[in-house]
């Protein structure tokens, strides 16, 4: 609400767009002059100054406030967890199965290039499997929501597959399709489509009577009532839906890089766990963990953006 | 009623509901809400619809507005039937159902934009003045949940009254605001369909017995599925809150309205709900 407010515009702002008083119905002379019965906080509101807009990106006070503050306690636990594991490996340079961190940044630094190699490789395939299952699912959701039939023929059959794990396609998909990557994208959209599918429907189903009743009042043509009412209403519910899926994805990532694939950070830890080269696995894992905590803060951020209204 | 309300009226009444039955299933069984209810509204005219809870006046708003078919009997609008919710009608409901997702403007705007064809400056400009009439200049760039209960049924108001739709519908819009924003609001309603010389036909929705008077020209009590009694309301356009509550004939009126609720042996007709 607060954040809300200090977006506003400035009072001089809306002055300035206020409507041309000729024209119009009525008599727009006579409401001008006659004094408007107001809620008794208006008269209050207007001698305020205005408040002015978020000037500049500020990007040293962003930093400041958000990231040390916001992340102590993350940045505390990391912390402790790094020395225990220090602790752990002591001076001896780690075992085979626990590698000493300093071990670990040498063969980050060192492999660099694979590893960016596998940022981007995996990074396009999750944006890509994001976009088609937020896509699909929520658009037969909100069809789903719309037509009764469709709905009771298709769901109890989407609700008897969802349980079926993605990467049992696999193989089915890459006979089909011949292709890895086309297969890994498929068997990520698929584990994100059914959970987005579900929640769009229940979203539909939440809508109150009211705001249909409204929208149906409103005469709104199938389109309009898609793209203006029905998107935004599914859009909370959208994203509560990936921020739990976000987790989900880098799971089934890691299944779809094993096949075929010959970079991404799934089929990294994957290959040296192959190769018992755990040094290298906990390279891969601790940039995994790295890309789901910025993953989940840039959906956080993107939400906070689209869902202003909430 | 002036004279030439009278003498001007139409063969064809704006608005006619000739017979309507409706029932529901509830519970198993079929419940009827609604038998061989019928009224007329003339152009222009404000027309209230009173009655104890669940008596069926939302019900029969919702026939005109298109959301609900009758099982039998005829809505019709300039003698055409009515099948469904049309661009010549707009409708305010009791909780504000305005688009959260939406500013006030642009609540505002989608509204205009579905009954007309006007270009983008010219929606956003009739928007713009119909909020400041309601009262809210200076808050069209808020999201609903940033207004109070009243000014988003201001909102909703100015929404029904910029789509400039020939028939106004009104589900009890004031029934979830304090009393003082519903005198406010009373009046607004009042100022703005006198300004725009009745040339609105309303059908108005309440059971607060001082609003059907202030605000229309015939009040409807719906008891038994049927329109049981009509009064007329004789008061001269344009109207005032003053005019009215001092006059002689508003005790009157009000205890005739006020009788309408109890039976012959003074029971209440809501007393079991």
């Amino acid at each position: 609400m607060a954040r809300a407010f200090r977006r506003r515009v400035t009072r001089g702002e809306a002055r300035s767009r206020r409507a041309p008083q000729q024209g119009q119905p009525g008599q727009p002379g006579r409401a001008a002059q006659k004094g408007q019965p107001g809620p008794p906080g208006r008269a209050a509101q207007k001698g305020r100054p205005g408040q002015p807009l978020r000037q500049g990106p500020h990007l040293l006070a962003w930093l400041s406030q958000v990231s040390l503050v916001r992340f102590l306690p993350q940045v505390a636990i990391v912390c402790l967890i790094l020395l225990l594991w220090a602790l752990a490996t002591g001076n001896t340079g780690g075992s085979f199965l626990l590698p000493a961190p300093a071990a670990v940044v040498e063969v980050m630094a060192k492999d660099f290039l694979k590893i960016g190699e596998s940022i981007l490789a995996s990074g396009v395939l999750m944006a890509i499997s994001f976009v088609l299952a937020v896509t699909i699912g929520v658009f037969l959701g909100m069809l789903c929501g719309r037509l009764a039939r469709l709905k009771g023929a298709l769901l109890p059959i989407a609700r008897a597959l969802a349980p079926v794990p993605s990467l049992i396609y696999a193989p089915y998909a890459v006979a089909l399709m011949g292709d890895f990557f086309v297969t890994a994208v498929f068997v990520i959209t698929l584990g994100l489509f059914w959970p987005v599918l579900f929640n769009t429907v229940s979203a539909i189903e939440a809508m109150s009577e009211e705001l249909d009743n409204t929208a149906r009042t409103l005469n709104l043509s199938a389109r309009s009532s898609f793209v203006h009412v029905m998107l935004p209403h599914c859009l909370p519910y959208l994203f509560n839906t990936l921020s739990v899926q976000v987790s989900n994805a880098f799971l089934l990532l890691v299944g779809a890089e094993m096949m075929g694939m010959t970079a991404g950070v799934g089929w990294y830890v994957k290959y040296w766990a192959d190769y018992s080269n755990f040094t290298k696995v906990f390279a891969g894992i601790i940039v995994i963990a790295v890309i789901v905590f910025v993953s989940n803060i840039a959906l956080e951020k993107i939400r906070d953006k689209v869902l202003a209204w909430k | 009623m002036t004279d030439d309300a009278t003498s001007m009226e139409p063969l064809v009444p704006k608005l006619s509901l000739k017979d309507v039955t409706l029932s529901y299933e509830g519970n198993g069984r079929r419940q009827t809400v609604l038998e061989d209810l019928s009224f007329e509204v003339r152009t222009g005219e404000f027309v209230s619809l009173i009655g104890s809870s669940g008596c069926g006046k939302s019900t029969t708003l919702s026939l005109i507005s298109g959301l609900n078919m009758p099982d039998s009997g005829a809505v019709s609008i300039d003698g055409l039937p009515v099948c469904g919710p049309g661009k010549d009608r707009s409708v305010v409901f009791q909780h504000y159902a305005l688009f959260p997702w939406m500013k006030a403007r642009r609540n505002v705007e989608f509204g205009i934009r579905q009954v007309s064809s006007a270009t983008k400056r010219d929606i956003t400009a009739k928007a713009n003045y119909y909020l400041a009439r309601v009262g809210l200049e200076g808050k069209e760039s808020l999201y609903p949940h940033q207004l109070s209960g009243g000014m988003q049924q201001r909102v909703s108001i100015a929404r029904a009254l910029a789509m400039e739709t020939e028939i106004l519908l009104m589900d009890e819009p004031f029934g979830a605001v304090d009393a003082k924003t519903r005198t406010v609001l009373q009046d607004l309603l009042l100022e703005l369909l006198e300004e725009q010389h009745r040339k609105r036909t309303v059908v108005f929705v309440t059971h607060d017995i001082d609003e059907a008077i202030l605000l229309s020209d015939r009040i409807l009590f719906i008891n038994n599925r049927h329109v049981a009694k009509e009064v007329p309301v004789p008061f001269a356009h344009p109207k005032s809150r003053r005019d009215i509550v001092f006059a002689p004939v508003y005790r009157e009126l009000r205890k005739e309205v006020f009788d309408l609720f109890y039976d012959d042996e003074g029971e209440y007709y809501g007393a079991g709900i």
